[in-house]
């Protein structure tokens, strides 16, 4: 006979839950490699004397080198250009932040690519808001190392009306500066002034640009007026 | 005496050494919370994201926003969720599935967790009943036995509106867990209320 649960209210009502949480322990050789990926980017970070940028999202063909664990540290710099983007420090090339200039290209199975999706106007047209604007203002207190950037709208492609909008992005590179995320190079660099088109994803509420991921990779570029028209179109 | 957690990430700005201790103190608990909601191996390697994202990020720590464990929480569910947003990106078929709250993701791993584990139909109507937000909390601190103050840095939330959200969940997941102990008990729980 199944003994009844005595229910006690005097007791946090999710014990049964509670019950559920047993997985694995991680494994010796999972927390080594985590050492190992700190060890590099305190290397990094101490040859060039500054904190490194910090890190976004990879695509998950970069999420195999962590099979490998303390092994890892072992990977030259050269393969390591493609195994993971953490454990490389390259230099940014000569970007200049007067807002023009082109970008590198990104996507899939370029050096420079950590990009899950290859820019072009199809994959610009999946993107939950896009706009035309010039940079007003950079606070380094975004979220987990971004910048907090905020944006005086020209024009609004897709997914919002306000005239000035304020989104977390990744830091912006400057020449010479180390770069421990690939997908910074495939973002345009930024200053007050500089006018860009941007577009990302909403966060976990559908419309709400707090929190919305603004897409580097090509999907936020520098303005000119006929990428501008094309957006237009595509977004329309 | 071991230093705290505060005094380790300080110190670990201008001694980056001293960050791995952290993640001896927190990395099992970390990994533990990710393997929750996603693969193993996945978690192995979202793992060493989160690690890597809270050392670039350290000295942007800021103490007013909670613990730093919960902050360490916080930057794996950003990991997370933009790792579960990245694979509904890449299986959705239309705008509109990609576009879909994201804790819906967390949610979907979590009921499998639990058709797994053969819970009980209450205990997941309890957890299905709660809005995304709250489920979340609830299983922060149930499952990741982080403190309301630690869970609301986790979800950026101030740690009264935490403990309103916590006393919410409770009451509903006990009204479904009271239903499947009895009518008395179900009394007794509405009694209390």
């Amino acid at each position: 006979m199944t003994r009844p649960r005595v229910f006690d209210t005097s007791r946090a009502a999710w014990e049964p839950l509670a019950s559920l949480r047993d997985v694995p322990p991680v494994e010796e050789e999972v927390l080594a490699g985590v050492h190992a990926v700190i060890g590099r980017a305190a290397a990094v970070e101490r040859a060039a004397g500054t904190t490194p940028r910090p890190v976004r999202r990879r695509s998950p063909r970069h999420r195999t080198w962590l099979a490998a664990g303390a092994l890892a540290a072992t990977i030259t710099a050269a393969a390591a250009v493609v195994a993971s983007p953490w454990s490389v420090q390259t230099t940014a090339p000569d970007v200049v932040a007067t807002g023009t200039g082109p970008l590198p290209e990104g996507g899939p199975g370029t050096a420079v690519g950590s990009c899950a999706y290859e820019y072009n106007l199809s994959a610009l047209d999946e993107r939950a808001f896009a706009f035309d604007a010039t940079v007003t203002a950079i606070d380094s207190g975004g979220l987990f190392g971004t910048n907090q950037v905020t944006f005086q709208v020209h024009e609004w492609f897709r997914g919002g009306t306000e005239p000035v909008v304020t989104l977390d992005m990744i830091p912006p590179v400057e020449p010479g500066d180390a770069v421990s995320d690939s997908r910074q190079l495939t973002s345009p660099s930024y200053t007050v002034g500089t006018r860009l088109l941007v577009s990302g994803e909403f966060p976990q509420e559908e419309t709400s640009l707090q929190e919305a991921t603004v897409w580097g990779c090509g999907f936020t570029r520098y303005y000119d007026p006929t990428t501008a028209d094309a957006w237009r179109t595509a977004l329309d | 005496v071991r230093d705290s957690d505060e005094r380790v990430l300080a110190a670990s700005v201008s001694d980056s050494a001293r960050f791995g201790a952290l993640v001896d103190r927190h990395g099992p608990a970390l990994h533990a919370y990710l393997a929750r909601r996603v693969r193993v191996d996945v978690a192995d390697d979202l793992l060493a994201e989160t690690w890597l994202a809270a050392f670039t990020s350290r000295t942007r720590y800021d103490r007013r926003r909670g613990p730093v464990r919960g902050w360490l929480f916080g930057v794996a569910r950003y990991t997370l969720m933009a790792h579960l947003r990245q694979q509904r990106c890449a299986s959705a078929e239309t705008a509109a599935a990609r576009s879909g709250p994201v804790l819906d993701e967390e949610w979907a791993a979590v009921d499998a967790r639990l058709d797994a584990a053969a819970a009980s139909s209450d205990l997941r109507a309890g957890l299905a009943a709660l809005s995304p937000a709250d489920r979340e909390l609830l299983l922060l601190v149930s499952w990741e036995q982080l403190s309301p103050i630690e869970a609301a840095a986790v979800q950026g939330i101030p740690a009264g509106t935490a403990r309103s959200r916590l006393h919410r969940a409770r009451r509903v997941m006990r009204d479904h867990l009271a239903t499947e102990a009895g009518p008395d008990a179900a009394r007794s729980s509405r009694s209390s209320q």
